[in-house]
């Protein structure tokens, strides 16, 4: 019916209205682009030196040349946003799935199947893989640094494998942070609200002519979450997030082509939570409330040399340490890396080729233990307890201009050798064609796979308990254990690791296209098609009787290489520079995942790997210019629910700021205006909020 | 998602009728649709390569405060009021869809350095050549440079160019680009001049410190 209504709207109205939306940015665009003129003459030598241009001769690609689905969230993006962290800052991005499921967790994916370790997403802060090869995913409650000295965040839809490696399966986020040279002087922002608090102080300077640093301190307070939920049964945990964290870098360019780079940083941050404990008398399950703890550091450094125009390498090597709870277990995880890069142009014949070539090593070594105070637990056991592990790779990529300015060839191959599943060939040709200064158009085809995880492999934990008494244990643990039931016993599922798990493969079907109408008006479109196979999944297997510590059945949840599955989507962005100071962004995504098993014939019910993501996602943010002084964005966002559990929300956030000078900035935020509270995953539900948030530069 | 869309657009769609706004509000649409098709061709040919038109003003900048901190011989300006900054591009780069002299006079005809107004001129002989006070090579083509730089032997003219090897054919400024990160998505650029001092002492012209502070100097090789 209601559809009905709509094309009540005549055909003429339906088609003036559509012209209307195509013709009218290239009106208001020229407006703008006059306003926009700078005299450069007023600038001296050293300001014009810091004039940033396209580089036409080197053609670093723009990002209109690049054929995959790229999208860069800027500074700007980020501080207008209102957003007060990495994993809600990636909300901006299209085709990323942003989901809070507790208070310190979040599960992000892109077109994947979502978990709160989405295993197939890599994610890099200046070049140091935040990825956890040991949980396959990323701990996203860990990952922040002072927001405003993020230059940009790029996030890479489909797989990146090629150039990033293993598990850049779905895709890739670079998060750069800015070079020292663009924070000099002190920065201090404060930030007090209903849902946290915050603070940062960041000094930059210069250390000789070409040398220049920053440092930082930052501490954040989530503790708010005690509203209760829409479901009668749960309470929002009242969690006492609390982080600290302080870095450096420094940056050193010469005018002979080189640029170093040294960066570092430590943190530390608790909260509270509750362990599951299972017992094999009754109660047989409760929970315990505990204080998750992590901390860690890094050191990353990175040479940077350029011998021509056409020739230039990097050198980067990192030491990163983490330490952190996980239940009841402890984990220290210690990564040394080594990466050498090298690209280079040449031509042959008539054809342009920029050669990209790199090797790299990697050492992870990890030790778990039972943390403090904890008995010797039969619930949770990873074996072997501590591991090291070598991690070898290359890869080698040309882009080939087949007609200049028009079309371009790239063919790559990722080579990597683990530990867990041996040598993994990660191949990917992609076709840009450019017929136009306005339009691009590419197609790729890529494999790329995810290599199973420490725990993947080597875990086994309990994650259920059946009392004695339940009704179907007869039928559930089979006819012979069934026939010779022990009263008193239990049941637990446990979730038991399996060592000859092979690695996940995806091979990739992609297509996008960018219309640049006028410098004001830009859309991008891709659309994808995934196929998914030794998908890692976890099936019951035959249960058996463990008599220590005392008699019960164990019911396997087996690791296995299980279900292979499809993955389709569309994801459409845009951008529109109404008037010089008013911009509107929007961005549509689609997404359908299927599993199945591969083995079995009959239909186990998969519906929950399929609804883990939201199929539809909108978003359309207004950032507005007042006056020169006053900014007032908004932003809206639509996610389509997951299953019967978790409906789909409408959040509105907007912001109010007020620059009273240059380096002043006031801003009050209002986050999820659009309902009191809402679940996005779990039954966990983000409230709605208000902020007010103070930075100021001197 | 669809419901969402519908539920607004009908939403939409009832207030319009209510307000009996439809016939007026197409009426309107048509009237823009049609007086836009006028300004379209005129908008298209301004936006071109919006992005990129910023190097030659960018240049432009530089090559004012060139103008600015070289000093020419008392009797080169005796009859003059003028300064003729001369712009000499080659075929492919007057063709590139990036228009290097109307973005350079755009940002410096008129102007004035000291006393001097500069007027910015197309050269392409040697007559012309002569004339100049400022000549800027535009190309990358070696031949087309050395024919350029041969024209201005024995004048003092400061020569500006924009190629690999200018300096070391013996031009006096050349602009090139330093990298800003090395990212495969990273365009960014910054224009970095480097200044071949010898080349202008045999022109008789003279740069100031605060030129050269800002330069990569270019030594030319004993032989």
């Amino acid at each position: 019916m209601k559809t009905r209504k709509i094309l009540k709207l005549s055909f003429f109205n339906k088609l003036s209205f559509l012209s209307f939306l195509l013709w009218f940015p290239v009106f208001l665009c020229q407006a703008s682009a006059e306003e926009q003129e700078v005299d450069f003459t007023a600038f001296s030598l050293e300001e014009l030196k810091n004039v940033e241009i396209i580089s036409a001769s080197k053609k670093p690609e723009k990002i209109t040349d690049v054929p995959a689905a790229v999208f860069v969230i800027t500074q700007e993006d980020i501080r207008r946003s209102g957003v007060t962290g990495i994993a809600e800052a990636l909300r901006l991005a299209p085709g990323v799935q942003v989901a809070r499921i507790g208070p310190a967790d979040w599960a992000i994916t892109i077109r994947g199947l979502n978990e709160e370790f989405s295993n197939n997403l890599l994610v890099l802060v200046d070049g140091r893989s935040v990825y956890s090869p040991v949980f396959s995913g990323v701990h996203w409650d860990i990952q922040d640094t002072v927001l405003e000295d993020i230059e940009r965040i790029e996030v890479i839809r489909g797989p990146g494998a090629a150039v990033w490696g293993a598990n850049a399966v779905n895709g890739v986020i670079n998060i750069f942070t800015k070079n020292a040279k663009d924070t000099q002087g002190a920065q201090v922002v404060g930030l007090y609200g209903t849902e946290e608090e915050s603070g940062s102080v960041r000094y930059g300077g210069t250390l000789g002519k070409e040398t220049s640093y920053r440092t930082y301190l930052k501490f954040f307070n989530r503790d708010r979450f005690s509203g209760k939920g829409k479901s009668s049964w749960y309470e929002n945990p009242d969690d006492n997030w609390e982080s600290f964290r302080g870095g450096f870098r420094m940056d050193r360019d010469s005018e002979a082509g080189d640029s170093l780079m040294f960066e570092g940083a430590i943190f530390g941050q608790q909260y509270d939570t509750e362990n599951a404990k299972f017992i094999l008398a009754s109660p047989y399950y409760m929970t315990e409330k505990d204080v998750s703890e992590s901390a860690g550091g890094h050191i990353l450094g990175r040479w940077q040399h350029e011998f021509s125009e056409n020739s230039d390498t990097v050198l980067q090597c990192y030491y990163d340490h983490v330490e952190k709870n996980y239940g009841i277990t402890d984990s220290c995880i210690d990564t040394f890396d080594i990466d050498f890069r090298h690209r280079f142009r040449f031509s042959v014949h008539d054809s342009v080729h920029e050669m990209i070539w790199g090797l790299g090593y990697r050492f992870i070594s990890d030790e778990f233990y039972l943390k403090d105070g904890t008995e010797d637990s039969f619930q949770i056991a990873i074996d072997p307890t501590n591991l090291d592990q070598h991690l070898y790779s290359a890869f080698v990529q040309d882009r080939i201009e087949l007609v200049p300015e028009s079309l371009s060839l790239i063919v790559g191959s990722k080579f990597e050798h683990n530990d867990a599943t041996g040598f993994e060939v990660q191949p990917n040709v992609r076709l840009l064609w450019t017929p136009g200064e306005r339009h691009a158009l590419w197609g790729a085809v890529s494999r790329a796979v995810r290599v199973p995880s420490r725990t993947e492999r080597h875990l086994k934990v309990i994650t259920g308990i059946l009392a004695p008494s339940y009704p179907y244990m007869k039928e559930l643990l089979g006819d012979e254990l069934g026939d010779t039931l022990i009263p008193d016993a239990p049941a637990v599922i446990k979730v038991l690791g399996n060592e000859g798990l092979s690695s996940e493969k995806l091979t990739a079907y992609e297509a996008g296209y960018r219309l640049n109408l006028t410098s004001c008006f830009r859309v991008d479109s891709t659309a994808f098609y995934y196929r998914y196979d030794q998908v890692m999944i976890t099936a019951f297997g035959d249960a058996y009787l463990e008599t220590a510590p005392r008699s019960h059945y164990v019911i396997p949840l087996n690791y296995e290489n299980g279900m292979r599955g499809e993955a389709y989507g569309a994801e459409i962005s845009g951008s529109w520079q109404l008037m010089a100071d008013w911009r509107l962004t929007g961005a549509y995504s689609y997404l359908k995942t299927r599993l199945e098993w591969e083995a079995v014939a009959d239909d186990i019910d998969t519906a929950a790997e399929e609804k883990s993501n939201p199929s539809s996602q909108f978003s359309l943010r207004s950032l507005m210019g007042l006056s020169k002084q006053l900014d007032f964005d908004v932003w809206l966002r639509y996610v389509s629910g997951l299953s019967e559990n978790v409906d789909g929300y409408t959040a509105i956030d907007a912001r109010l700021a007020w620059r009273p000078a240059e380096t002043l900035e006031f801003s009050l935020v209002g986050q999820n205006l659009g309902d009191r509270q809402h679940q996005e995953f779990s039954a966990f539900e983000v409230e709605r909020g208000v902020y007010f948030k103070i930075a100021w530069r001197f | 998602m669809s419901d969402f869309i519908s539920d607004f657009m009908t939403a939409a769609g009832h207030c319009y009728q209510k307000l009996n706004f439809n016939f007026l509000f197409s009426a309107l649409l048509w009237c823009m649709l049609w007086s836009s098709w006028f300004g379209v061709s005129e908008v298209y040919a301004q936006s071109a390569g919006d992005d990129d038109s910023i190097e030659y003003k960018l240049k432009a900048g530089f090559i004012y405060n060139f103008a600015k901190f070289t000093e020419w011989m008392p009797e080169t300006f005796k009859d003059s009021s003028l300064m003729n900054l001369c712009v000499s591009a080659d075929k492919i780069a007057a063709e590139t869809p990036d228009p290097v002299f109307s973005n350079i006079s755009s940002v410096l005809n008129e102007k004035s350095v000291g006393d001097k107004k500069i007027v910015v001129k197309k050269c392409e002989n040697k007559d012309e050549i002569k004339s100049c006070h400022i000549l800027f090579i535009v190309s990358e083509h070696t031949e087309f440079i050395q024919e350029k730089l041969d024209n201005t032997k024995g004048l003092s003219i400061l020569t500006v160019g924009e190629a690999e090897n200018f300096s070391r054919m013996g031009g006096m400024i050349n602009f090139f680009k330093e990298n800003k990160g090395i990212n495969i998505l990273n365009p960014k650029a910054l224009l970095r001049f480097e200044v071949n001092v010898n080349a202008a002492e045999r022109a008789k012209l003279k740069f100031r410190s605060s030129l050269l502070m800002s330069a990569k100097i270019f030594r030319e090789e004993v032989k």
